[in-house]
């Protein structure tokens, strides 16, 4: 019969592999895709000279689908950690509105692709600031900007909001796109969930994604939910953080 | 007349240095090279003038990124000069801490940003 001890230092070792070679495999992929990601945008930017229309969406869809598999890595890599109870954070002083209209920023080439209207509504003379880990927080808005922008059809609108309710900062990510049913809403933020596996095409999600985003949150002391979800009148996301109290 | 401004480049992927090099120059930037870490210190070393930013990568053959910004901020004749880290690494918050406690001005994911971004990002540190 085998030691208790060995099977469990066996177990640690077998995660320590696991966990470098994610890693590894985390850095080698993003290599390429970097290369990708700047050519394409650079191309879009005209250093190579005018180019026409079909050629520019042709290029922008690229861009966009390869920024969804810099997005898939990113994710793989957080769902490993965040299942183990590895996820470190660095709970600092954050300024959110900041963080929002740099992914709004960041989210205007994809949005552009496909004629939608994607603006931050901020008082600029007001900073909002909360306790959160900056790259975390960064990375629930960037899933939930994301998504809007993929699951709204063209010509459509996104809005990134924020209000202020008792301790806490909220940001709201409202789209216009096709919604949610109801019977999916209830498991959204399950992984894998079926919500998201049935989607067919180009909405079709990798069911990590809002899995991930709401443990983030959560464990930065925050929380994620959709607000509001009406099928073909779009949705809205809400995160709350802790406002920042020195 | 408006001075060129020098950048040196340390990265070890062919494709992202030659990326860099091609929107750096269209920029206006003289851009100096190198593979590897030791590389880049021959290449600062040897440089007159020297560069007006460094632009690090982190994983490096020879010596890595955080290695060759020590030596960098050990040497009098280099230390002054603003170094950026970049990265693909999942290291996070703290390898930017890492980077941060020895002396890099920030600490960039490569993946997250567009060369013109990158760009940016040099212009508002040195002009």
């Amino acid at each position: 019969m085998a030691n208790p001890q060995d099977i469990e230092n066996l177990r640690n070792l077998l995660e320590v592999e696991k966990q470098e070679f994610l890693s590894v495999m985390s850095h080698e992929l993003r290599t390429p895709m970097t290369g990708v990601k700047g050519y394409l945008s650079m191309i879009l930017e005209g250093d190579v000279g005018e180019i026409s229309d079909n050629v520019k969406e042709y290029v922008a869809q690229a861009y966009v689908a390869n920024d969804r598999l810099i997005r898939l890595v990113d994710h793989m890599m957080n769902v490993a950690k965040v299942q183990e109870g590895k996820l470190r954070l660095n709970l600092i002083k954050v300024n959110i509105t900041r963080e929002a209209q740099m992914i709004v920023s960041d989210f205007q080439i994809p949005a552009k692709e496909k004629r939608e209207n994607l603006i931050l509504k901020a008082d600029r003379s007001k900073e909002l600031l909360v306790k959160a880990d900056p790259d975390r927080a960064r990375e629930i808005l960037m899933h939930l900007v994301s998504n809007a922008v993929k699951f709204t059809p063209e010509g459509g609108r996104i809005e990134v909001s924020f209000r202020e309710q008792n301790s806490w900062v909220i940001t709201d990510v409202a789209d216009s796109g096709i919604g949610i049913k109801r019977e999916d809403q209830l498991r959204l933020f399950e992984i894998f969930s079926k919500g998201n596996l049935s989607l067919t095409g180009q909405e079709k999600g990798t069911g990590l994604g809002l899995y991930l985003a709401k443990k983030l949150a959560e464990a930065q002391g925050g929380k994620l939910w959709l607000e509001r979800s009406e099928p073909g009148k779009g949705s809205t996301f809400s995160l709350a953080l802790p406002i920042w109290s020195d | 007349m408006n001075e060129q401004k020098v950048i040196l480049l340390v990265e070890d992927d062919q494709i992202l240095i030659r990326m860099y090099t091609r929107k750096f120059e269209k920029e206006g930037f003289k851009v100096l090279s190198a593979f590897d870490g030791e590389a880049g210190l021959a290449e600062l070393k040897k440089a007159s003038p020297k560069p007006n930013i460094i632009l690090l990568d982190v994983m490096l053959p020879k010596l890595d990124g955080f290695q060759v910004l020590g030596k960098v901020k050990a040497d009098p004749a280099s230390k002054g000069i603003p170094v950026i880290l970049l990265t693909n690494l999942g290291g996070g918050e703290e390898d930017r801490k890492r980077g941060q406690k020895l002396g890099a001005m920030d600490y960039l994911v490569k993946s997250d940003l567009t060369p013109a971004q990158i760009v940016e990002k040099v212009k508002s540190l040195i002009m």
